[in-house]
């Protein structure tokens, strides 16, 4: 039997539903038992390790065993009320740093990358080709596998010059780059065909008698077609498989963990979303705008097929690839950042064990609670002005204004004019001062609606930033910190930085709310007699208004991680609608312009409205000029229109570790959901009067 | 020709003043394109659209397949307006150049037509092969259509003009790019379809692509019709009379012409006396005939040949034969004979069972018309065009024609001078 043969029988043989069957019921097998040898082989590993571990928590563990629910709250109205308070806190603490600590052993992680990679093998065997990848896989590691385990730790252009401190590259680094560009490329082209099947079901939705949907899909199959056969699309695919597996070598071992898995999801998520958006943006537009320069929609369009089939069509399948490159870039970036969660970090000895002995090091402090986190913020209760004050307030305004210029009196409309500028004036003012702490004074912020943080058994954090006078960064400010009437902590704090306290939930009261007092100044306290002096601040002190923040967990960062790669997705379903909506009327570089100029319009439209708030041209300007008065005519409704696409920043979300709700995703669904649509309807009714042939003739 | 089986009273397409102006970017006209154009189109006629180029036929054509709309005037497709998309699930259309998806192959492409019909999956995959087949492109079908040559793409295009089986087919220059046993092959399927009750509308400045098939056509010249009518109509010159013999010596033809005078009393006489010459379409697709009788290879498109089953009108019988071989498997369907599109039949070389047979079409056109010479008919491996006649034929025949028969010399005489 000759190898072409043996090629041909393997290949009838992975066709066949026996194998299929067969391979899916081993592979789901081999998953299932994989992650659970695993599960139990880290518990076991764990309760060893503990023992090791005690000592170093051996107080807050101690603690946690002996007080229980009741027990607690009893022992603490027996003894001092704020001793009890304060081990309370203590122990909560412990338990917070004991739940990160857990982390290492949380198979979750594998769990998901078991359940991906199963997901994507089955597509690959019911696609009939289970064996052909399995061939592809023993090549590509007969590569990789030498580089990585035998020679990983050798230079592939020798070793680097002493004193330059850079490293040098590694056959390692190379054999990892290349496994990942194999993993990824593998991934990608098997849910590439999954989608290509998923849209050949509309002959299925045909015999279950939904009508009109038949060519929709046929018509998203092809263009799944098209994007992979055309030589266009696979630069953008190449280019984005070759950065995902290049990023893991770009980040520097030497900085600590927290930013190194910073910047791999900034990097990841934010550099994986502008490729394929480019792809998409460049995909919808020539999808629509070849197809009726080459006149092949001819054919199309004198099939039983409405415009509004079309057009959706193209959107479809446009938006099914973005999902599938969405996918597999996500999965990538996901799992890479467990991989380096369970890499040591800064101070540690091994990954989640500190080399000090403290129990919990501050870098992996900060990349569990902050980092790979899905984080709530709430913001002061700030003191507002009552109505009536209000109002007498603007009143005595506009009564010392009538003094030095009695005539607006005369004039309704311009009183009408002081009233909206006073009252914005004095709201901003009342706000400002709410924020404001003179030296020596105090001030409370209170934070409400805290009942679901102290469930949890996790650190508050309070983020905050002071401002004074000329906020010269090398100023220092001593200020002083009592969260719910506890002894005042003495902070020194650099002006303009952004700077954390970490609070146990113990603090927060029955109701859910919490106070934080903040003193401009220090107070000294004197051992012995019960008494301290005041050291007031040396000048006013001021929280702008994201300078105040009290974050606090609520969820894990694996579920806020798929609802972010949710969000993506619907940024760019929304920009292929911009795309195929553009190339109904216009050719493929004029589209191409235009939707790449909504694009970018859309991403920075926080930026633009901010611009357009000092750019002037406004109709009742003084010094009103024509052409800025043009530009903020195109420029205000697009900022205004995008203002909310642009607030959605899921990647700077996903990086600052916040939480993003179910009714946040679902909100935006709705928004960009709107905006697509719009789109889509006037697209349709733009291609409904549109002549798809031209003059023939002379 | 034409036997459309039932006429009803709605044209399947009615102009009337159609025009249409193009405009340039100030929405100045810049060229009339159609101008005050007024015909119906019966069902089941043949219907054929001349010009030269830019004279309007494919403009005239867009406006009736909705990718153009009209000035003014009004236009009807089965009573309906060229927008209504229910309209166009009977319509098939080939463009007068091919435009295909080049990233997709022969399959792919008419399965992506296929799927705009919402045909549902058997009647898809029985269809497609049914048309790859016909038009001779089973072997190469997996091959994407970029690489295909203009001819191989024209044979795609008509395929998928005839996916859902329409009742009206729009051919804009069918027979651009095509091979002469693919334009016999395009004009025996515009009449079989024809037979058939189906209408075809058929743009051409190609004479006799329209002479050979249509029932009625439009002559235009700068968007305007021109001439109007039946071929006999057009065509006939009637003040004379054709009469066609086996070879005839001098003395036959002096005996007719003498025969002739006497009857009209010496009014009408023999004007001329000629040898027919074959048509060089003829001489062609005889010698191609001769060549894949003896086997010689092709790299091109196989010369198919037998109209798809369903387009026969007898597809539910065939349409199960083709089920049931579907199911046992598609590498069988490709290697077996496919030979559900057409009764049982001699055949030139049977043990080459993946060439198809190029002379199936015209037995079927042989059984679908049964009144021409019954005599003839025994010869089904054999092209329906007469051969020329060699000179030395037996001269008994003309005796025969003279009255005093010699039965069962005709078809033996022939036999004898064939290869």
């Amino acid at each position: 039997m000759t190898l072409r043969d043996l090629a041909g029988r393997l290949g009838r043989a992975q066709g066949t539903l026996f194998f299929k069957v067969a391979a899916s019921i081993i592979l789901t097998v081999a998953a299932i038992g994989g992650v659970g040898a695993y599960t139990v082989a880290v518990k076991a590993d764990q309760a060893a390790g503990q023992a090791v571990v005690a000592p170093q928590t051996e107080e807050p563990a101690a603690r946690q065993a002996e007080s229980s629910g009741g027990a607690m709250a009893g022992r603490a109205e027996q003894v001092n009320p704020e001793i009890a308070r304060r081990e309370a806190a203590d122990e909560i603490t412990a338990r917070a740093i004991k739940a990160i600590l857990d982390r290492r052993a949380d198979p979750t992680a594998i769990a998901v990358g078991a359940a991906v990679a199963l997901g994507i093998c089955l597509i690959i065997v019911w696609l009939g080709v289970g064996l052909t990848y399995l061939g592809l896989a023993l090549i590509a590691s007969l590569a990789v596998v030498p580089m990585t385990v035998w020679f990983g730790d050798a230079y592939v252009f020798g070793p680097p010059e002493p004193g330059s401190g850079a490293d040098a590259l590694r056959w390692g680094d190379v054999g990892r780059f290349l496994g990942g560009i194999v993993a990824l490329t593998a991934s990608f082209s098997a849910l590439m065909q999954g989608l290509r099947l998923a849209f050949d079901a509309g002959g299925a939705a045909g015999v279950l008698g939904v009508s009109r949907v038949a060519p929709i899909l046929a018509i998203a199959r092809n263009v799944v077609a098209e994007a992979v056969r055309m030589k266009v699309s696979l630069v953008f695919i190449v280019l984005l498989v070759f950065a995902l597996a290049a990023l893991p070598g770009m980040l520097n071992e030497t900085t600590p963990l927290r930013y190194r898995v910073q910047s791999f999801l900034q990097y990841g998520a934010g550099g994986s979303f502008w490729i394929i958006a480019l792809l998409v943006l460049f995909l919808s537009v020539g999808t629509v705008a070849f197809e009726q320069r080459d006149r092949v929609i001819w054919q199309t369009m004198t099939k039983p097929v409405a415009p509004w089939q079309y057009l959706l069509g193209k959107w479809l399948g446009v938006s099914g690839v973005a999902a599938v490159l969405l996918a597999v870039a996500a999965s990538g970036v996901f799992l890479f950042t467990e991989y380096l969660r369970n890499t040591p970090a800064l101070g540690e000895s091994a990954p989640y064990v500190s080399k000090s002995g403290t129990g919990l090091t501050e870098d992996r402090r900060v990349l569990e609670e902050q980092v790979l986190a899905a984080r709530r913020i709430a913001l002061p209760i700030l003191e507002t002005i009552t109505p009536q004050d209000r109002e007498n307030e603007i009143q005595r305004r506009i009564a010392a204004e009538a003094t030095m210029s009695p005539e607006i009196l005369d004039s309704p409309r311009i009183l009408e004019q002081l009233r909206a500028r006073f009252a914005e004036e004095i709201d901003k003012e009342v706000a400002t001062a709410a924020r404001t702490i003179e030296p020596g004074d105090y001030r409370i912020f209170r934070f409400e609606g805290l009942s679901r943080a102290r469930q949890t058994a996790r650190l508050l954090t309070l983020r905050y930033r002071v401002q004074s006078g000329g906020n010269d960064p090398r100023d220092m400010f001593r200020i002083s910190v009592s969260i719910a009437g506890g002894p005042p902590v003495p902070i020194s704090a650099h002006l303009e930085q952004t700077l954390i306290l970490d609070i146990s939930t113990a603090a927060i009261a029955d109701d859910g709310s919490l106070e934080i007092a903040i003193l401009n100044g220090e107070i000294i306290m004197d051992r012995g007699e019960n008494q301290g002096a005041l050291i007031p601040g040396p000048a006013t002190v001021h929280f702008p208004p994201d300078g105040l923040e009290l974050f606090y967990s609520d969820g894990s960062y694996r579920a806020n991680f798929f609802r972010v790669a949710l969000i993506l997705w619907m940024k760019l379903a929304f920009i292929a609608m911009v795309g195929v909506c553009a190339a109904t009327f216009l050719s493929f570089p004029v589209a191409s312009l235009v939707a790449a100029g909504i694009f970018l319009v859309a991403e920075g439209a926080r930026f633009l409205g901010g611009s357009l708030e000092y750019f002037g041209g406004e109709w009742d300007d003084p010094k009103f000029e024509l052409w800025r008065f043009i530009v903020r005519l195109i420029a205000q409704p697009l900022a205004y229109a995008f203002r909310f696409y642009a607030d959605l920043r899921p990647t700077t979300t996903l990086v600052e570790g916040r939480l993003v709700t179910w009714l946040a995703v679902g909100r935006a669904a709705f928004l960009l959901g709107a905006l697509t649509f719009a789109l889509y309807a006037i697209g349709v009714a733009i291609f409904r009067r549109r002549e798809l042939a031209t003059y023939s003739g002379q | 020709m034409n036997t459309a089986p039932t006429k009803s009273a709605t044209p399947v397409v009615a102009c009337r003043g159609l025009t249409k102006v193009f405009r340039d970017f100030w929405m100045r006209a810049r060229v009339r394109a159609v101008d005050n154009v007024t015909f119906e189109i019966a069902p089941g006629e043949i219907f054929g659209l001349l010009g030269p180029n830019g004279s309007g036929k494919s403009t005239t054509i867009k406006i009736i397949l909705g990718l153009l709309h009209k000035t003014r005037g009004q236009v009807a497709v089965f009573g309906k307006s060229p927008s209504d998309v229910a309209v166009k699930k009977r319509i098939g259309y080939l463009p007068e150049e091919s435009y295909l998806y080049p990233f997709l192959n022969a399959r792919e492409t008419l399965e992506y037509y296929a799927k705009l019909f919402e045909l549902d999956y058997r009647v898809r995959n029985r269809r497609i092969d049914e048309l790859l087949d016909m038009v001779g492109l089973t072997a190469v079908q997996h091959r994407p259509v970029r690489e295909y040559s203009k001819g191989m793409q024209r044979r795609i295009g008509i395929a998928q003009a005839l996916i859902n089986d329409p009742e009206l087919l729009i051919l804009d220059e069918p027979t651009t790019g095509l091979d002469p046993i693919g334009t016999r092959q395009i004009k025996d399927l515009i009449l079989a379809l024809g037979r058939r009750g189906k209408t075809v509308i058929l743009s051409s400045h190609l004479l006799s692509d329209v002479e050979d098939c249509v029932d009625r056509m439009i002559i235009l010249y700068g968007g305007k019709i021109r001439a109007e009518g039946t071929c006999d109509q057009l065509l006939t010159t009637e003040d004379q009379t054709i009469l066609e013999f086996e070879p005839l010596d001098e003395a036959t033809i002096s005996e007719i012409d003498r025969i002739v005078r006497e009857r009209t009393g010496g009014e009408k006489s023999l004007l001329r006396v000629a040898k027919p010459r074959q048509k060089l379409e003829d001489l062609f697709v005889d010698i191609v005939e001769r060549a894949r009788a003896e086997r010689v290879e092709t790299a091109g498109a196989q010369h198919g040949g037998r109209t798809a089953a369903f387009l026969q009108g007898d597809g539910a019988e065939l349409g199960e034969q083709l089920i049931s071989k579907l199911v046992a498997g598609d590498s069988a369907a490709d290697a077996a004979p496919t030979s559900a599109g057409a009764p049982p039949q001699p055949t030139a070389a049977p043990q080459q069972p993946s060439e198809p047979e190029n002379d199936v079409l015209k037995t079927l056109l042989a059984e679908a018309n049964p009144e021409p010479q019954p005599a003839k008919a025994p010869e089904p491996s054999r092209p329906a065009t007469a051969a020329p006649i060699p000179a030395d034929v037996d001269q008994s025949v003309i005796g025969s024609l003279l009255g005093d028969g010699a039965p069962g010399n005709d078809g033996g005489s022939r036999q004898e001078h064939r290869p």
